[in-house]
Order: structure tokens, then C-alpha cells, then sequence
């Protein structure tokens, strides 16, 4: 039976983290998920702690709360979150939660936005990715300035712009599985509509998942990759974490079998608060 | 026919002396006599003189890292040295009995040669003599060097290039180790060439660097007018002093077109232990020229520009029609460009792409 942990952070420097440990562990990396921009990580550990179990993987889900991270889902935005990221993996591995192996990468809704950026600006920091659902994306082309593209504006621009194109082979080198629901076409809220995103990716995010898919898939080719990046559909899911874990089995895709062997944790140092069938 | 007493017992003088930042790894139980036969001073031997009068220097840097005010009859202990600042001396490794010049505030006694417009008269110091080891002999500062070694070396080496001095090298630098250290990685600074100072390794130290060395840890107090071999196997001393840490940020001091720098980057046995160059400048001309020098007469192609004119919009507008990214010291401390460039030393070939 998994057990949860939940790892207290440091407000604006290190983000609250909830750790699932499998009752086995097995040798294979740990799983980074991160939430969207209603921050539900109860909900979201409640529901994939029995996949812990299932793939024996340890799955580690930060907080970025809205007081320090209101814009978490830029990654390199002016809250920093990527720098945050980057200090909460240092402080589990020194702490022993988790092992020196590269850590795969699942998002939901603006988590999947922050994964993305935050993929693309560290490719050697993490390995496989899941994206489901993001409002809006950064796309590999050169059709718009960062953070919608890779083109290059004005003079402030230019070095997170180049970072982007160095970084792009690296970042596209790699299973890149984009999942959005069939019912997930609204312009709610939190769908970013503003005139220049619509006309560039679309009007929903099924559309804008398509259409980002496909960019990707252009941009590996021209590199000369043989592109891993796989779109699917889920049937009967609108835009919900639970749903599209009842209906769409995102779980199996969120938190896949690992991979490649993992230097396992070796020591448990913190309170744990919750314990999930 | 005068008899005097070349030799003479140190301890009376030197108690109480301010030991200068290039002293800092002599052993001082060593020093044991003074040695009054200034003619044969050569670069690195230990010289313990009394302030004069106070010009241009009015601190000493401190072997312990902190500067002291000068006072007229202070006992300071420096070596002698060569020192080329176009903003401040030229200066060459000689003693004189009637006086010698304070050439820089690391602690490099000599006599000056020339000086900036703007920059007033060195302050002046009596020489008291060359101190020197139980058996006589002038202790030089190489005799506390590193030992020379051409062992392996971190698996990244970037070095830092200026236009001239005063172009942003050392923020540069400092930038760079701080960027990869919050990147992860450990880092060692290092400053290869230049005139003893502790500015250059405190910066080091303050950006997070692991290890920090520079050229008086190799046992010179200035490489100005020091043989290149000299030069290129202190490099190779402190890299492989540098072989626990990921990566070395190396800064080469002056411009690139200096006489020792120029040097170095000519041999391509030098250029081959890095794997990459930043070039700080304080202008987009001045940019512009020495990466023109750098691929003329070195065949060296920068991967990225700094320098003071990131400070100025315009100027980065400017720097950036020259094909290569302009980054700020701010965005060289960014992990995320620590990111980047470690993807384009490990795949050079993605750097074209970009």
C-alpha cells in the first residue's frame, strides 16, 4: 500500500511538496506531476497513489501556492518557478526521497504549461512527459515571441528566446505523450483568450493541443528526429483531473511504467500524514 | 671600500608588518633573514618595505582577504612583480634603493614605467630588503606554488575573453559559476593571468564557486612578461587542481589582444583545453573587433557575448546584429542559461541549429 508524505516547504523559495512511496519500489525513476491553476494536489495524490503501487514508482507532486508562485505555469516567468523546481529537487534528493535518476514529467492544465517550459529550459533535467489539457503553449516555431514562440521581439527577449532554440532538439528528443479530452472545448475561465493567442493556437484546447502537436512533430523532423510524440483524445472527458482519470485513464499515461533503472531513496525523514489504501 | 652586512636577521622588521594578498601562501615561520642586495631582485621574491609617502593606493589588500588603510611608515610585506593595467601602470619587477612604487594593491612592489592620464603617482615605499629563508636564500612566492600538473581536468571549460580591462569579465565570470552552480553542477573559478588582487576570487567565491584558484596559487604574483610556457602550465596546474568539480570558468585577464593573452590564444595546444569562450565587452564595436581578432589570429568563435554593455539596451541592440546571444551577467547567473549552455558543450552541433 503506497504511503503519503507531505514535505513542508518554505514560502517562496521551496514549494510544499506531497511524496507517494510505493509500498515496493522498483528501480525505475521517479514521476514529477504537477498541478493546474486550481491547485487540487489532495485530490490529484488521492488518485494516483494506488498507481504508485501499480509501477512501483515514487511520484512527487509540488505546491506552487498563489501567494509565491501565482504564475507558476510560465516556468520562467517573473515568480521563478522553475527555480523553485530546480531547489525542491535538490533539497528531495539530498533528503533521500528520491534517487539521482532523471524524473519523468506529467502535467494538467497549467501544470502541463509549466511542464513544457520548464522541460524545454532544462532538457537534461527530466526524461519523458505527459501534457494533457494546457490553456495555451509555447510552440517550437518562430511564428510569435516568447513565451508563444521562439521568435525574438525586442532586445529583452532574446536570451530566454535563445535558450529555447538551443535547448530544442533536446527537449523534443524524447516520448512526448499530449492527451486532452474529447469534451474539453469550452472557453472557460481559465482558457487564455485573448486575440493573439486564439489566432495563433486556436479557439480550445483540443484544438491548441493538435495544433502544438503538430509543430512539434515538424520541428523534430526538420531537426532529424525521429519524433516520439504521441496525441491522444480521451473519450467522454471534459476538462477535470477526476474525470479524465474515471473516463479517460489518464492515470496509466500520467504515471507510466518506468524505464530506466533509479538509484532508490534511502532515507523516509518526514511526517507522514496520510496513509492511502 | 664599504663593508656591509647583506644578510641580517628578518624577525625585528617583519613583526608587526601587513602581509600583502599575494603573500598569502608563504609559510611565514620560513622567513628568517633579510636580504639587502636589491640589484638581484627578481619576480616573486618577497620584499618587506615601509610606506613613504601614500599615492595612488591608499589600502593593501590583506592576505586574510580584508583591506588595510596605508600610513606613512606602515612595514608592509609584498612581492616584487611585473604589473600591466593600461588604466592604471606598467610597472616592471625591479627594486631600487632609493625607493620603489606600490603597482598594485594586491601587494606587487616594482618600479612603474608609465600611468593613465587620470591616475595619480604610485604611492611610494622604502625598501628594506628581500626576505629571505635560515639558509640565506630569497624566498619567492613560487616556492609555495601549487605543485605543476597536467592531470585530468573538469569535463567542461569555459574560459571568459575581454576586450580590454574594465569590459565586465569578472561579472562575467561571477555570473557563469553562479548560474551553474544553482544549475547543480560545482564549479571552480579560476583567473589565469592578470596582477595578484582578491576582487577577482572574492567575486568567485560570492557567485558560489566550489573551488576558486587564481595565478598566485600557481606561485606567480603578476604574469605580466612571464614566459608562456609559464602561463600555459599554471593553466593546466589549477584545472587539474579543478578535476573534482563539473566545470572551470577560466577568465584570461586584459584583452585579447595583450601580449600574454594574445600568446596563449594563438597556441592551439592552449585553445584545446576549453571547450568554449564568452567575450565581454563594454561596446558592440569593441565587441565586433575582437571577435575578429578571435577568429583571425586565434581561429576562436565565441558561443555568447557579455559585458558592461549589457547594460545598455541600445548597446545590446547593437551587439546583438553580431550573430551570437547577448546575455547580462543576470541572465549568465540564470540556471536556465546554465542549462543551455551545457547542451551546447555536450552537442556542439545544436548550437547552428540555434
Amino acid at each position: 500500500m503506497a504511503q503519503v508524505y507531505f514535505r513542508p516547504g518554505v514560502p517562496g523559495a521551496l514549494p510544499e511538496a506531497w511524496v507517494i512511496q510505493p509500498e515496493v519500489a522498483r528501480r525505475a525513476p521517479p514521476v514529477l506531476v504537477v498541478h493546474g491553476l486550481n491547485r487540487e494536489t489532495e485530490l490529484m495524490t488521492r488518485l494516483l497513489a494506488s498507481q504508485a503501487d501499480v509501477t512501483g514508482r515514487t511520484i512527487v507532486l509540488p505546491v506552487f501556492d498563489r501567494t509565491s508562485w501565482p504564475r507558476f505555469q510560465r516556468a520562467a516567468g517573473k515568480d521563478r518557478a522553475d527555480w523553485a523546481l530546480l531547489s525542491l529537487l535538490e533539497i528531495l534528493r539530498s533528503e533521500g526521497w528520491i534517487g539521482d535518476a532523471t524524473p519523468d514529467m506529467s502535467g494538467f492544465s497549467g501544470g502541463a504549461q509549466f511542464v513544457h517550459r520548464f522541460a524545454w529550459l532544462y532538457p537534461d533535467v527530466v526524461g519523458r512527459l505527459c501534457l494533457v489539457a494546457p490553456g495555451w503553449w509555447t510552440f517550437p516555431d518562430m511564428r510569435g515571441v516568447y513565451p508563444y514562440a521562439m521568435g525574438t521581439g525586442c532586445p529583452n527577449d532574446t536570451a530566454a528566446a535563445f535558450r529555447l532554440r538551443a535547448n530544442l532538439m533536446r527537449f523534443l528528443d524524447r516520448d512526448i505523450t499530449v492527451m486532452v479530452g474529447e469534451l474539453d472545448v469550452q472557453q472557460d475561465r481559465n482558457l487564455r483568450q485573448d486575440p493573439y493567442v486564439m489566432e495563433q493556437q486556436g479557439s480550445n484546447r483540443v484544438v491548441r493541443a493538435r495544433m502544438w502537436t503538430a509543430a512539434a512533430l515538424r520541428a523534430s523532423r526538420r531537426l532529424g528526429l525521429s519524433p516520439r510524440i504521441r496525441f491522444e483524445l480521451m473519450r467522454e472527458c471534459g476538462h477535470g483531473f477526476g474525470d479524465c482519470v474515471a473516463n479517460g485513464a489518464l492515470v496509466r499515461s500520467f504515471v507510466p511504467f518506468g524505464q530506466t533503472p533509479s538509484r532508490l531513496p534511502t532515507t523516509k525523514m518526514h511526517l507522514r500524514l496520510e496513509e492511502v489504501a | 671600500m664599504n663593508i656591509v652586512d647583506m644578510k641580517s636577521s628578518a624577525a625585528p622588521l617583519v613583526t608587526g608588518a601587513k602581509w600583502s594578498f599575494v603573500t598569502r601562501r608563504v609559510r611565514r615561520a620560513d622567513i628568517r633573514l633579510l636580504d639587502r642586495d636589491l640589484t638581484a631582485a627578481t619576480s616573486g621574491d618577497l620584499v618587506l618595505a615601509e610606506v613613504q609617502t601614500i599615492g595612488n593606493h591608499k589600502r593593501l589588500q590583506l592576505s586574510d582577504g580584508r583591506f588595510s588603510a596605508l600610513y606613512p611608515k606602515d612595514r608592509i610585506v609584498l612581492a616584487c612583480a611585473d604589473r600591466f593595467a593600461e588604466d592604471q601602470y606598467e610597472g616592471v619587477a625591479a627594486l631600487c634603493p632609493d625607493g620603489s612604487d606600490l603597482l598594485a594593491g594586491g601587494g606587487v612592489i616594482g618600479e612603474m614605467r608609465s600611468r593613465h592620464g587620470k591616475i595619480k603617482r604610485p604611492t611610494r615605499l622604502s625598501v628594506i630588503g628581500r626576505l629571505a629563508n635560515k639558509d640565506g636564500r630569497v624566498v619567492n612566492v613560487s616556492d609555495f606554488g601549487l605543485p605543476p600538473s597536467q592531470g585530468p581536468k573538469p569535463k567542461h571549460v569555459i574560459g571568459v575573453l575581454g576586450t580590454g580591462m574594465n569590459a565586465g569579465k569578472t561579472a562575467a565570470a561571477a555570473g557563469l559559476v553562479n548560474g551553474f552552480a544553482r544549475f547543480g553542477k560545482k564549479v571552480s573559478a579560476i583567473k589565469v593571468t592578470g596582477t595578484g588582487s582578491f576582487g577577482d576570487v572574492q567575486a568567485y567565491e560570492a557567485a558560489g564557486a566550489a573551488q576558486v584558484w587564481d595565478f598566485t596559487d600557481a606561485g606567480l604574483a603578476s604574469t605580466y612578461r612571464q614566459p608562456i610556457g609559464q602561463l600555459d602550465s599554471l593553466t593546466r596546474t589549477l584545472l587539474a587542481a579543478s578535476a573534482q568539480n563539473d566545470i572551470a570558468i577560466v577568465e584570461l585577464a586584459d584583452g585579447v589582444s595583450q601580449v600574454e593573452t594574445a600568446k596563449l590564444l594563438r597556441s592551439h595546444t592552449y585553445r584545446a583545453l576549453f571547450d568554449a569562450f564568452v567575450l565581454a565587452a563594454p561596446g558592440a564595436l569593441a565587441a565586433k573587433g575582437a571577435l575578429h581578432w578571435l577568429d583571425s589570429e586565434a581561429q576562436i568563435k565565441p558561443i555568447a557575448l557579455s559585458g558592461l554593455m549589457t547594460q545598455a539596451p541600445l548597446a545590446v541592440a547593437e551587439a546583438q546584429t553580431l550573430g551570437l546571444p547577448v546575455f547580462s551577467r543576470e541572465e549568465l547567473a540564470d540556471p536556465a542559461t546554465a542549462s543551455c549552455l551545457i547542451g551546447l558543450l555536450e552537442h556542439p552541433a545544436q548550437a547552428s541549429v540555434a
